[in-house]
């Protein structure tokens, strides 16, 4: 029963026209329309900050829009929260499984299920369940605890969870990022079943050749606006691509290179680095790198390739799986964050007000916060100096505008990009670095804070520290970066000089990285 | 040999009745804990329902006492769950504040004076003086018949008060409740996970009120057994920290209301043998090293639970922590 | 702001909003407002338990004022302020120590085990002896505590049940010993041991006992306010009570940190119990601590871990305390009537901590989700 958009007579389940919804700083989706057809599989495209999740989460009622309309089968709705999509019968699977590790599978599809009894029959229950694994092929057991099922199977037990709540429109969100190549073909393989008996799919994936092999039809956002609608056999890799980085959209100023180059010291070395990720699946594959002083490296790729898993790696914060970390002639593989501290290695993590300050600490103690017994801050007698502290944080403060009150205040009350000012100041200014490492330095800043951070880092530059730093943005990469290194599924998949790098070479290798063949 | 069986079987009886002390506890906040919330407050808690079951008794027997206590416990329940749970402040600061006012309360109320006072205020009836004795009416054992001539496990199992049962029945029915029931299973989610408890639909407030409360009953009942059936004599620290060892057990139990059973029996063997073993003459003068092997050993079994579990200790998971809806 | 909803009936709620950071002005009167309310609300307890609540508080404060009685509270109060500043140093860290009590019961062991060693003629006296005392005290409280330490940090054992487990056994052990090998021969009978010589207690003879206290107290609380603000370690053990992940960025060794930290609360602990059983008792024996240590551990929460506020909160329970057995002498009321005071101070302190952070609205329902 094919009921494809192509066949005569079928009209669309979902209709979502005029779909504007903003944030404080961001306009997540401007004057959307977005069509979902019964029986198909639909990939929705982009990279991250495009505006897909946002409109997902707007049709599962998570956010409710500004402006626009919404129909289900036809009739118009509003969907005030995820229970009334789960009502209309739509379902979605998040890229963090919602589950609970300690319950069984089916515990955890039947939690609060309006329909179940007060004394379970849980044989029974388990029998319904068993009959939809084994009608897709599946192999799970719903007696097994969900903790020790792979990251596949947790996925399966999502779809459960819509499938007897009556869900036919399932949005799925960037589910292959924790997947097997051998999981994801899996998974494949029972979105096309599901279309088959008529549900609707949507796939929200940042991977090309995803969405090219198991999808219908193919929608491409960028920026917030649909750039592209078609069915998926009417178009090519390489039209998506472009629609998705946008070379034609805007044209890419690339500022004259930065003279003062120095003569250049090799810092650090990586060869064959391998780095677990969080959700037991090889984040970084074998990566074979080298970053000089006096140069800027951005790592450029959509975000879950393994950029800030690599970073970590170096940085001390996560051990290696295997591989070699060389800075400056001494292997550190493995190393603490401390001795990287002292050997001249300083990591910026994204999210610095979670991960790198403090928030119930004063300013100035934050500053001291990773050099507080080291001198000149220690005294005899392992006394701080907080004069000294202040002084320094003082410092730190001016020349990287970091807007306080006073050092006394604490650190909750600094703004995003205040954090980040605070912590690239503290790093650069109490540690001594020979290497910087900084992870999504700009993320959620606003332009200053943004461009500010862009200054400081050349200016390293130019004071022959080298700088690697990871970015999602294309636009700043290539303002930044002597070199690119373009990560795609856990490896570098080339690394290009300021002169060679086009935006078209870096979107390609960006959104597919090394030719896949599209079966697999 | 029927020396032997005689002290097995005394001494199995005795483990039943002092380990229903902690029962109950347990059962109470094996279900306060699977909600996510740690109840430091028993240990109080329990002492004023050992006081007001040793007035209520006096002045209107078993049945108001046992009822009584198991209300004031949820009251106070209900207090710390206003705290903890709404407020949001730190449920083990909360928990010992309760401590320390059940047991100042217990300690102050159960003086002669105060005792006699409360008694003629309850039940003008019932002449004062009784409460300066500091006993009252034993709660009497039940008489099941022709089960209590089995030998050995007769004695034990078959001739005890009618809360020892009751303790036995709840640790059943509580865990029927927690693993086989709907309600059960929205329980355990809140203190998996509440957040998902909370987008899946679950109450998750009411839930851990619900739990507060009723665990909070269960130990007001555990004091009041305590009293009444156990050792009707009333003495300031008649507690002695059993609260806090429950608190153990439970984690010993891996929170699991039938797992309790057997480590209370294994606490009440431990008390019913210090005991026997003072009147052994071995350490006759000098009982107290005896009596140290309560703590020492939940010590001892809190270590072994952690190395068996290298350190993951199957909590639910969001023990302890306040909730807090992201908006 | 960050707001929590606390749904009412029908489309009401109360919000509870954080309130933007008070003056230490403002902060001050609202604990000293909620410490009233305290004793407010013990006093409606006693009231309705049979005892004049005014009688009460006239004989409590008349028991404050006298002179004879000031010395009492000074005296009292010591063991607990020590003890508490003790505390501070295990409860900056996060370390939930319950175990004061035990602490101080192995120091007033180790002090006694001196005093009895000396006796038999196997330790020296002289000026030696005190100083002895003073070292075996501090140790025995201070490892006393490094056991729940060490197994928290190895095993991830329970340092609230732990510590707890250990104050019973202290306390059981001295009763042991005074019952038993420690028994004063000369004693009547009494379970007791043999008096401290005077060259084994704190205030040698000559000196005013008051002001040796004052002198150590001051001390201790000077020092743990240095070292709490000027030294590494004093600022590593702050954060890793804030946030054991950002200590590890920071680099700090957090295993080390807590058992230094746990360690020296311990030995003030044991400090606390050399002063019990030389200078306010004279001799160990049972019941010779009426809950000094478990005092102590309220007096550090309400006081802010901060060594100043904490000796003075000491101080007021130190008051409660001797008010306790004026009480009793004069109008008999149960000791335990304190316990129900501290309590309510206790309670209406961690409301009061609540008060100055949030204030309560009460809204309509705000409109859907975000």
């Amino acid at each position: 029963m094919n009921m494809s958009p192509d066949s005569p007579g079928s009209s669309p389940v979902v209709e979502m026209r005029g779909i504007c919804k903003s944030f404080p700083l961001v306009l997540a989706n401007d004057h959307v329309d977005f069509f979902i057809y019964p029986g198909e599989v639909h990939a929705l495209l982009g990279e991250n900050g495009a505006g897909k999740t946002t409109l997902m989460n707007i049709l599962y009622g998570i956010y409710r829009p500004d402006s626009g309309l919404i129909k289900v089968r036809g009739a118009p709705v509003t969907i005030g929260s995820p229970r009334d999509a789960i009502r209309l019968g739509i379902g979605m699977v998040h890229q963090d499984f919602r589950l609970i590790d300690g319950h069984s599978v089916v515990e955890n599809v039947f939690l609060n299920h309006p329909e179940l009894n007060f004394l379970p029959r849980w044989r029974e229950l388990e029998g319904e369940l068993r009959a939809i694994i084994e009608g897709y092929g599946w192999a799970i057991d719903p007696r097994s605890r969900v903790g020790q099922l792979s990251p596949g199977e947790k996925q399966q037990v999502e779809l459960l969870k819509l499938l007897v709540r009556g869900a036919d429109i399932l949005l799925l969100d960037e589910p292959t990022s924790v997947l097997t190549p051998i999981e994801s073909r899996m998974l494949f393989k029972t979105l096309r079943r599901m279309a088959e008996e008529g549900k609707s799919v949507v796939l929200i994936t940042h991977k090309l050749n995803e969405a090219m092999s198991v999808s219908d039809r193919v929608t491409v956002m960028r920026k917030g606006r649909v750039v592209l609608t078609k069915p998926t056999r009417e178009t090519n890799i390489e039209e998506l691509s472009a629609a998705m980085v946008g070379i034609n959209a805007s044209g890419l100023d690339i500022p004259l290179p930065q003279t003062g180059a120095k003569e250049r010291e090799l810092l650090l070395s990586l060869r064959g680095l391998r780095v677990m990720g969080d959700k037991g699946v090889l984040a970084v594959k074998g990566v074979d790198l080298d970053v000089y002083g006096g140069e800027i490296l951005g790592i450029a790729g959509v975000s879950g390739n393994g950029q800030v898993e690599l970073v970590e790696a170096i940085t001390g914060i996560r051990k290696p799986l295997s591989g070699r970390v060389i800075f400056r002639g001494v292997e550190v593989a493995g190393a603490m964050p401390r001795k990287l501290m002292e050997l001249g290695i300083t990591y910026i993590p994204p999210e610095g007000k979670k991960w790198g300050i403090v928030p119930e600490l004063s300013i100035y103690e934050n500053v001291a916060l990773r050099v507080a017994r080291y001198p000149p801050f220690t005294g005899r007698l392992g006394f701080v100096r907080w004069g000294r502290v202040v002084e320094r944080a003082r410092k730190v403060v001016g020349e990287f505008r970091v807007e306080v009150g006073s050092l006394r205040s604490k650190a909750s009350t600094l703004s995003g990009g205040n954090v980040q000012r605070l912590i690239l100041g503290r790093e650069l200014e109490t540690t001594n670095p020979r290497l910087v490492v900084a992870a999504y330095p700009t993320k959620g800043l606003d332009i200053a804070a943004t461009e500010q951070i862009k200054r400081v880092l050349m200016r390293l530059r130019e004071r022959g520290i080298g700088v690697l730093f990871v970015s999602e943005d294309i636009d700043e990469v290539l303002e930044l970066s002597d070199r690119i290194a373009v990560m795609y599924d856990g490896r570098v998949v080339g690394v290009l000089g300021r002169g060679e790098a086009s935006p078209e070479d870096l979107g390609a290798l960006m959104s597919r990285g090394v030719a896949v063949n599209a079966s697999s | 040999m029927q020396e032997a069986l005689a002290f097995v079987e005394a001494l199995l009886s005795s483990a039943v009745a002092a380990g229903t002390i902690y029962l109950l506890a347990a059962v109470g906040e094996s279900i306060t804990e699977r909600s996510g919330v740690i109840n430091l407050g028993i240990e109080g808690i329990m002492a004023i329902g050992a006081v007001s079951s040793f007035l209520l008794t006096l002045a209107y027997g078993h049945l108001a006492a046992l009822l009584g206590a198991a209300a004031l416990g949820a009251l106070v329940g209900l207090f710390h769950a206003t705290l903890s749970v709404s407020l949001r402040l730190n449920q083990v600061v909360v928990g010992l504040a309760i401590t320390w006012l059940g047991l100042g309360l217990s300690g102050f109320v159960g003086a002669p004076e105060v005792a006699r006072y409360v008694l003629e205020t309850l039940n003008p009836a019932v002449p004062g003086y009784l409460a300066e004795l500091k006993q009252a009416p034993r709660l009497q054992e039940l008489n099941l018949g022709p089960l209590s001539g089995i030998p050995v496990l007769g004695r034990a199992l078959f001739t005890q008060n009618a809360l020892v049962y009751f303790g036995l029945i709840s640790a059943v029915l509580a865990w029927l409740i927690i693993f086989r029931t709907r309600w059960g299973l929205s329980l355990r989610s809140v203190g998996e996970n509440p957040a998902l408890a909370d987008s899946s639909g679950i109450n998750v407030f009411l839930t851990r009120y619900l739990a507060l409360i009723v665990g909070s009953a269960f130990a007001g009942l555990a004091g009041a057994y305590l009293f009444t059936g156990y050792q009707p004599f009333w003495v300031e620290d008649l507690t002695r920290s059993r609260g806090f060892i429950a608190l153990s057990l439970v984690i010993l139990a891996s929170w699991s209301p039938l797992r309790a059973v057997g480590a209370s029996l294994l606490f009440g063997a431990l008390e019913a043998l210090q005991f026997r073993v003072q009147l052994r003459g071995l350490g006759a003068e000098t009982p107290q090293l005896v009596m140290m092997l309560p703590y020492l050993i939940t010590i001892l079994t809190l270590v072994v639970v952690s190395l068996a579990t290298r350190g993951r200790i199957p909590a639910p998971a969001a023990l302890g922590k306040p909730y807090t809806r992201e908006e | 702001m960050r707001r929590l909803n606390i749904p009412l009936a029908g489309s009401l709620s109360i919000r509870l909003e954080r309130r933007p950071e008070l003056s230490r002005a403002r902060s001050a009167l609202v604990t000293l407002l909620f410490l009233a309310m305290a004793f407010l609300l013990s006093g409606a307890i006693f009231q309705l338990l049979g005892y004049g609540a005014l009688e009460i508080y006239s004989a409590f404060g008349r028991s404050v004022l006298s002179p004879t009685m000031v010395e009492e509270i000074f005296r009292k109060s010591t063991p607990i302020i020590l003890a508490a500043i003790g505390l501070s140093y295990s409860y900056r860290l996060n370390f939930w120590n319950i175990g004061a009590e035990g602490q101080l019961y192995m120091g007033m062991i180790a002090a006694t085990g001196v005093v009895v060693l000396n006796y038999g003629g196997i330790l020296p006296g002289g000026p030696l002896l005190l100083l002895l005392a003073v070292a075996a005290s501090a140790l025995a409280g201070g490892l006393w505590s490094l056991i729940p330490a060490a197994l928290k940090i190895r095993v991830g054992a329970n340092e609230i049940i732990t510590t707890l487990m250990l104050n019973y056994t202290a306390i059981l052990l001295a009763d042991y010993l005074v019952h038993g090998p420690w028994k004063d021969p000369t004693g009547y009978g009494f379970a007791q041991t043999i008096p401290f010589p005077p060259e084994a207690k704190l205030a040698p003879p000559g000196t005013p006992e008051w002001a040796v206290f004052l002198a150590v107290s001051a001390a201790c609380a000077l020092t743990t306010l240095l070292v709490f603000n000027y030294t590494v370690f004093g600022f590593e053990s702050k954060v890793v009570g804030l946030n054991p992940y950002a200590s590890r960025y920071a680099g700090i060794r957090t295993g080390s940190v807590v058992l230094k930290g746990v360690l020296i609360s311990g030995m003030l602990a044991g400090l606390a119990g050399l002063v019990v059983a030389g200078n306010l008792i004279g001799r160990l024996r049972p019941g010779a601590s009426p809950g000094y240590g478990y005092h102590a551990i309220i007096a550090a929460l309400l006081g802010g871990l901060n060594p100043i506020t904490v000796s003075f909160s000491s101080l007021l329970f130190g008051m409660l305390l001797t008010s306790g057995d004026v009480l009793q002498a004069s109008i008999q009321m149960p000791r335990a009537g304190v316990k129900i005071i501290i309590a309510m101070i206790f309670i209406t302190t961690i409301l009061a901590e609540f008060w100055k952070r949030h204030r309560l609205r009460i809204a309509r329902r705000g409109g859907g989700g975000g």
